[in-house]
């Protein structure tokens, strides 16, 4: 009964998938902000694409007459995360304050439950020691930690940045304004097409847009309640 | 022995009937039914005591063979543990590979050992009491190993005390809604209710071994006879507490398959999410733990040269028990696969697509195996009392249950909702050598095993043939069971 | 020698029942039989009424016992940490059946296992009348009488053939009373220490060093920043915690060692501006703007520890902050090192 309480903030975002051009420029700032290590080529060939955002590309018609699909799923942060209830050891949770879905890599003994529960299959298990190239490892961010092996992880939505605003915003005595916070995905968009807020915020840009014509949920039918919500595109360019 | 008629000496020993047919009968019942082919204990004691201690050479072959993949099995999870699970084949879909279809295919192999135990106890049926503890042995056995891929499985080993439920430091219990945790919960409530039952049995025959072995032996079986004289209040309470034991364990046997079908059925994921799971792999683990009974049966009629007591009419019985299941299994899968086809939602679709598509091999071996085999052969008597025929039936059988696991487990994973995430499993060595290697430790312990404690349940036979009686109806003669509570 | 014990084998259960008759007659009470054999035979077959059992208590409270502790694990458990997970309660009704059943099966299952070992007495610890020959299929007849009886009993156990007769004064077999208690205690005891070794363990009692592929990781570093507030729903960590706007909390006692420490450390990084006690008699005086203070342990008793600890992990007005040079426990031993200044 994770979401009725009202309580903090309800962090959501939106991808515009009209506007979304499948530049990858949202994985890469992922990977640098949350120590992701970037996995091999054979690595990928086997199923293990470790990012913790990525780009779906579906094709639509045939040859000549293509045109590429780009999907960007991550976590989908559910509202009735069916992924929370099957740990074992609450190693996923709800956290009270951010209503996010949250991972809490040092309890996780890597039974993997999670991820087999994940409709989306965003979450991303270490199956190796983590590694960096040098000189990667100089610009790890000191705000997250780099996951040991064995353990499962996930998008936070930036959850270290959002602390920080937080602590910042308590510290001088005011709320947290709407645009203070932005995951390193929504801050390396080119084009815009992701939008990150508080939903409980009415003034916030999130809360504004949501009631919109071409919104929807990915896989809404399950019933998860996602956080994330995706303005339809192809044809629409409703946006423009 | 015919009729009610006074007798002398003991029941071993009774006078054949003067009637010439029906001695040639009686004679014909005794090589025919265990129960009627009374001999002295002392003969048959010494019988199973020899097995146990004359061990030659080749005993030793297959035991250092047993142990050598055995070791192969733990320097394989070693490397894994080193390394990291990234050596295995699992990927980002599928996260649960051969590991959890082992952990299901050794529990399911552990099934059948109370269900003949306790079950036939309870509906006294005669043909268990010379099968029962080598079945329960397998259910120890194969539970216990089931309870390592639990630990195989996870990714950070060293963490697994988190899923134990103790006061701590952390402050912090196991999640009990976690389909985990009811599984963790119900293995263990199994395992030692098994053992419990199976040692409940096992003091008469302890006392047995006592009174006619020597040296260390004797004071291992004195130690674990617990000071038994056989005294009728002793005697008692045994079948009450067996009784109650068994009572017990039947639903917590229902229980423990049911938890781990609820592992997979609890998920949302498409293939696994289905009401029927539940009994359909208790009836999977009774059929493939019923056709493990049977090879085991060979297996020690073989070696331990157990013709007496091991006989076609267990045999015989074993396969109609197995021809049963073959039947409520075929059902139980078609049930299944009849919803999903009929509905034809999308994802339950490309999963059936798969199965019969990339997959098409593994999936017809698993209908061959499973419902061609028995059903073509079991119908017939000769094919249920040869031995041959059986063992292969019942490897047959074993093959085609765990594929079945595997298809379930990676099978399904491998399809999900968003397709952009549709990757195939392959397995990789750690894979192979872990299940071979674990298999092989069975095998290692239930050899060892069967050197230390009497794998035939004496007293339950010796009490079979003592209440047993033939009748005479007309010109024939029958068996007769007596019961007296 | 006022009893005897006498022991006889029979070949079959109708001798047996016929000796029973017989003994009878003679006055030997029912209490003072027992019938031995190698079958389960029914106390009807010998004319004899079958034992009182106790199973009831045992596995009732077998059950019980199980429904507390799945009441514990079910109820209680979320409530001393309460966490919540996807959208169940933290004590929904399904779950909680699942894990009802298995501890009541399993501990009523414990429950008749002990009440058989209870009501048979067992482990037997003291000898008793027996022949091995019982587990051959005979059938073992004892009877305790007194002297002039026995000499009867045993004339029956002849007329009906027994194989064995052995006779032997019941003064030698004594009931096993204290030993037994204390062979349970024992057991009790043993069983008690194993259960609480895992607390010694997880209480960090005994501390063993464990793996913890987290602890080390290769972004804390140079650049590591204070740590922040663990969140409430989180485990408990050690160590220091500095949550910016908030006091930290003090971790370190001012033990001998610690200061020692903390004048090493203030040697290094801070007496080359304060001055070894703290009065600015050091290379840098004059050089700033505010005065850096002539009195160290003066200006330091104004603030408290944590005050003390922010100044030096993040500065303060000219002065650096020395979060890159000092870790946590470090700065802490300096803390007490400067408290120390004014003492």
């Amino acid at each position: 009964m994770a979401e009725e309480r009202q309580q903090g903030h309800k962090w959501t975002m939106i991808v515009d998938l009209d506007k979304c051009t499948g530049c990858q420029a949202c994985v890469v700032a992922c990977h640098a902000e949350n120590n992701v290590p970037s996995p091999s080529e054979d690595e990928i060939i086997r199923g293990r694409a470790n990012h913790w955002i990525r780009i779906e590309r579906y094709w639509e018609g045939e040859y000549p007459n293509v045109k590429a699909r780009f999907l960007p799923v991550f976590c989908q942060q559910c509202g009735n995360a069916p992924c929370e209830p099957v740990c074992p050891v609450y190693a996923s949770y709800h956290s009270v304050e951010e209503n996010l879905n949250v991972q809490v890599y040092n309890r996780c003994v890597g039974t993997r439950y999670c991820g087999n529960n994940c409709p989306y299959r965003v979450r991303i298990f270490n199956f190796w020691a983590p590694h960096f190239d040098p000189p990667l490892e100089q610009q790890l961010n000191p705000d997250v930690t780099v996951r040991g092996p064995g353990v499962m992880e996930k998008c936070t939505f930036c959850i270290q940045r959002i602390r920080r605003a937080r602590e910042q915003a308590n510290v001088e005595g005011r709320p947290l304004e709407d645009g203070e916070v932005q995951p390193a995905c929504v801050q390396s968009c080119p084009t815009d097409a992701l939008i990150f807020g508080d939903k409980w915020d009415e003034n916030s840009r999130v809360a504004k847009m949501i009631p919109h014509e071409r919104q929807f949920k990915l896989l809404e039918h399950l019933g998860t309640e996602p956080a994330v919500y995706y303005l339809k595109g192809g044809e629409t360019h409703v946006g423009e | 022995m015919l009729e009610s008629k006074a007798v002398t000496g003991p029941y071993w020993e009774q006078p054949d009937p003067e009637d010439e047919r029906l001695a040639y009968q009686l004679e014909h019942g005794r090589e025919e039914h265990l129960l009627l082919d009374a001999r002295p204990p002392a003969e048959l004691n010494q019988v199973v005591l020899n097995t146990m201690q004359q061990t030659g050479p080749r005993f030793w072959v297959i035991i250092a063979g047993l142990g050598a993949m055995t070791l192969a099995f733990l320097i394989a999870w070693f490397i894994q543990i080193i390394s990291g699970l990234g050596i295995t084949g699992l990927n980002r879909s599928v996260m649960w590979g051969p590991y959890i279809a082992n952990l299901i295919y050794f529990i399911g192999i552990g099934h059948a050992g109370t269900f003949i135990s306790a079950a036939l106890r309870l509906m006294r049926m005669d043909f268990r009491r010379p099968i029962a503890r080598a079945a329960e042995t397998i259910t120890l056995f194969g539970l216990a190993i089931a309870g390592l891929f639990p630990i195989i499985h996870v990714g950070s080993v060293w963490k697994l005390f988190y899923m134990i439920p103790i006061p701590n430091q952390r402050e912090l219990w196991p999640n009990f809604r976690s389909a985990l945790f009811w599984d963790m919960t119900a293995i263990t409530t199994y395992l030692i209710g098994s053992t419990l039952f199976m040692f409940v049995a096992l003091i008469p025959d302890f006392a047995m071994a006592r009174d006619h072995t020597t040296g260390w032996r004797r004071k291992l079986y004195g130690a674990l006879a617990l000071g038994w004289r056989g005294a009728e209040d002793e005697w008692h309470r045994l079948e009450v507490v067996s009784n109650i034991l068994s009572f017990v364990i039947i639903p917590v046997m229902f229980s423990v398959h049911t938890g781990v079908s609820w592992n997979l059925s609890m998920a949302i994921q498409p293939g696994w999410h289905s009401a029927i799971f539940g009994p359909f792999f208790v009836v999977g683990a009774l059929y493939s733990g019923v056709a493990a009974v049977i090879i085991v049966m060979i297996i020690i009629r073989k070696t331990l040269r157990f013709g007496y007591f091991l006989r076609e009419e267990h045999f015989n019985a074993m396969g109609i028990f197995l021809l049963l299941l073959t039947l409520a299994w075929i059902y139980f899968y078609f049930a299944e696969w009849i919803t999903n086809w009929y509905g034809n939602l999308p994802m339950e679709k490309a999963i059936q697509q798969m199965l019969t598509g990339p997959l098409a091999p593994l999936f017809y071996l698993m209908l061959f195996c499973n419902i061609v085999v028995p059903l073509a052969t079991l119908w017939s008597r000769r094919v249920r009392t040869s031995l041959p025929a059986m063992l292969v039936i019942g490897i047959f059988v074993q093959i085609g249950m765990y594929v079945e696991r595997v298809l379930i487990v990676a099978g399904s994973l491998s399809r999900n909702e968003l397709p952009f995430n549709w990757v195939n499993y392959t397995p990789h060595w750690p894979e192979v050598t872990v299940t071979i290697g674990t298999l092989a430790f069975l095998g290692l312990l239930y050899a060892l095993f069967t050197r230390v404690v009497p794998i035939i349940p004496v007293w339950e036979v010796y009490e079979g043939q003592a209440m047993q009686q033939v009748r005479r109806i007309g010109r024939a003669i029958a068996p007769t069971r007596t019961e007296v509570h | 020698m006022a009893e005897l014990m006498l022991l006889g084998l029979f070949d079959n259960v109708e001798t047996t029942a016929d000796v029973l008759d017989e003994v009878r007659v003679l006055g030997v009470k029912d209490e003072q039989i027992t019938v031995m054999s190698n079958v389960p035979y029914a106390a009807k077959i010998f004319g004899r009424k079958p034992a009182r059992l106790w199973f009831l208590p045992f596995t009732l409270g077998g059950a019980g016992v199980g429904a507390l502790l799945a009441f514990f694990i079910t109820f209680v458990t979320p409530q001393l940490y309460r966490l919540h997970v996807g959208f169940q309660e933290l004590t929904p009704v399904p779950p909680t059946a699942i894990v009802f059943f298995e501890l009541i099966s399993l501990c009523t299952m414990l429950g008749a296992f002990i009440g058989f070992l209870l009501q048979n007495r067992f482990p037997i610890l003291t000898r008793r009348m027996y022949d091995e020959r019982i587990t051959e299929g005979y059938i073992g007849v004892e009877v305790r009488a007194p002297l002039g009886v026995a000499e009867q009993v045993v004339k029956v156990f002849e007329a009906h053939h027994a194989r064995v007769i052995q006779r032997e004064d019941a003064a030698n077999f004594k009931p096993q009373g204290i030993r037994h208690l204390l062979f349970w205690g024992a057991v009790a005891t043993g069983g008690a220490v194993v259960l609480a070794i895992p607390l010694l363990l997880t209480y960090d009692v005994v501390d063993i060093p464990w793996i913890n592929t987290m602890a080390d990781t290769v972004a804390v570093g140079a650049q590591e920043g204070p740590r922040l507030a663990a969140p409430a729903e989180s485990v408990p960590i050690q160590g220091p915690v500095l949550i910016a706007g908030e006091p930290a909390t003090k971790p370190l006692p001012a033990t001998a060692t610690s200061l020692e420490r903390g004048k090493a450390l203030f040697a290094i990084n801070c007496a080359m501006c304060h001055g070894m006690a703290g009065d600015r008699q050091g290379a840098e005086v004059g050089k700033y703007f505010p005065e850096i203070p002539a009195s160290l342990g003066e200006r330091a008793a104004a603030l408290s520890d944590q005050e003390l600890f922010l100044v030096i992990t993040k500065g303060k007005n000219r002065m650096p902050g020395l979060a890159e040079n000092l870790d946590p426990g470090e700065t802490w031993d300096v803390v007490n090192y400067v408290r120390s200044l004014s003492q």
